[in-house]
């Protein structure tokens, strides 16, 4: 796992991230992997989805209030590996997130306090409302799939445009402003509302693959928070819930105090 | 903590997570993920 770890830090992020996303949403392997919940934030309802959104399967189960053995289990085999790294490399919403904030605005870099509205979301909109209310509430309010299946979902099928209603716009409106707000800040999304990080965060301090600072050899000089897609400091505390497992503090750190 | 004991509770970890994933195979619960995420699901769309 070391030796996968040491050779993503030779390579590029995004060409992974970019791969993710083709994968994930492959169409052709649907009737085999549609399955098994993928390693990220990916629509089942997207068209040319090739996996399950663990979301909203785990709020499948909660509806037929069955406990999500199969779905926790895969979750908590990729956490305990390798913490929360999916969400740096693999998730397509992470990456559509730091497309968004590539493009030229005046940008604001919020600190990470308010993550814990991330467990919020899990336990309310994922847990408990689909248990009592029996509807997946969080795909309803989901931005990614109105992104990836609302949108192409639409337009690919006219039938559908005359049930469009209230909800539809709404989705609309949520997309809209996480949309402006990935723009000005690093992955807004990932870092107070999704539940599929919140599920992974608690991951991060006992999984396989984690980061070690030398706290004698760091100089603080904060190159590594600069770069950092959640705004942290990863000197402070190496197992941060937050960290994303980009890695790229370590290719930044001046005096190579960061390892894996 | 030592490396041997972090190694032994990523273990641990790993075999309970595996645990979960065959005892949600042995309740149907791959069939079930692959229907529910094989039908349009309308309430992903926005359509009430």
């Amino acid at each position: 796992m070391k030796r996968l770890f040491n050779l993503l830090l030779r390579i590029r992020r995004w060409p992974v991230q970019a791969v993710s996303f083709l994968v994930m949403n492959s169409y052709f392997t649907q009737s085999v992997t549609r399955g098994l919940p993928c390693p990220g934030f990916n629509c089942y309802a997207c068209p040319a989805a090739a996996f399950a959104c663990p979301i909203g399967s785990l709020q499948h189960f909660a509806i037929i209030r069955e406990i999500p053995f199969y779905v926790l289990g895969v979750l908590a085999f990729v956490g305990t590996l390798w913490g929360r790294a999916a969400c740096g490399w693999l998730c397509p919403f992470g990456f559509f997130q730091e497309l968004m904030y590539k493009l030229p605005l005046p940008k604001w870099r919020l600190s990470p306090r308010l993550g814990w509205l991330r467990y919020v979301f899990l336990a309310v909109l994922v847990f408990a409302i689909p248990y009592f209310t029996l509807e997946p509430w969080f795909c309803k309010l989901c931005p990614q799939g109105t992104l990836e299946a609302g949108i192409p979902q639409i337009l690919l099928l006219p039938g559908l445009r005359s049930l469009v209603g209230w909800l539809f716009a709404l989705k609309l409106v949520i997309l809209l402003a996480f949309l402006a707000w990935m723009a000005v800040t690093q992955r807004p999304f990932c870092r107070w509302v999704c539940p599929l990080g919140a599920i992974w965060s608690p991951f991060n301090p006992v999984s396989a693959v984690r980061l070690t600072v030398d706290r004698e050899a760091c100089i603080e000089c904060n190159r590594c928070q600069q770069v950092c897609p959640v705004n942290i400091r990863i000197y402070e505390n190496a197992d941060a819930v937050e960290c994303v497992r980009c890695l790229e503090c370590i290719r930044v750190c001046p005096v190579d105090c960061i390892h894996i | 903590m030592s490396g041997n004991r972090l190694w032994l509770r990523s273990g641990a970890l790993l075999l309970l997570s595996l645990a979960a994933v065959v005892l949600g195979l042995m309740r149907d619960q791959w069939m079930i993920t692959l229907v529910n995420a094989t039908l349009l699901c309308l309430s992903c769309i926005g359509i009430q």
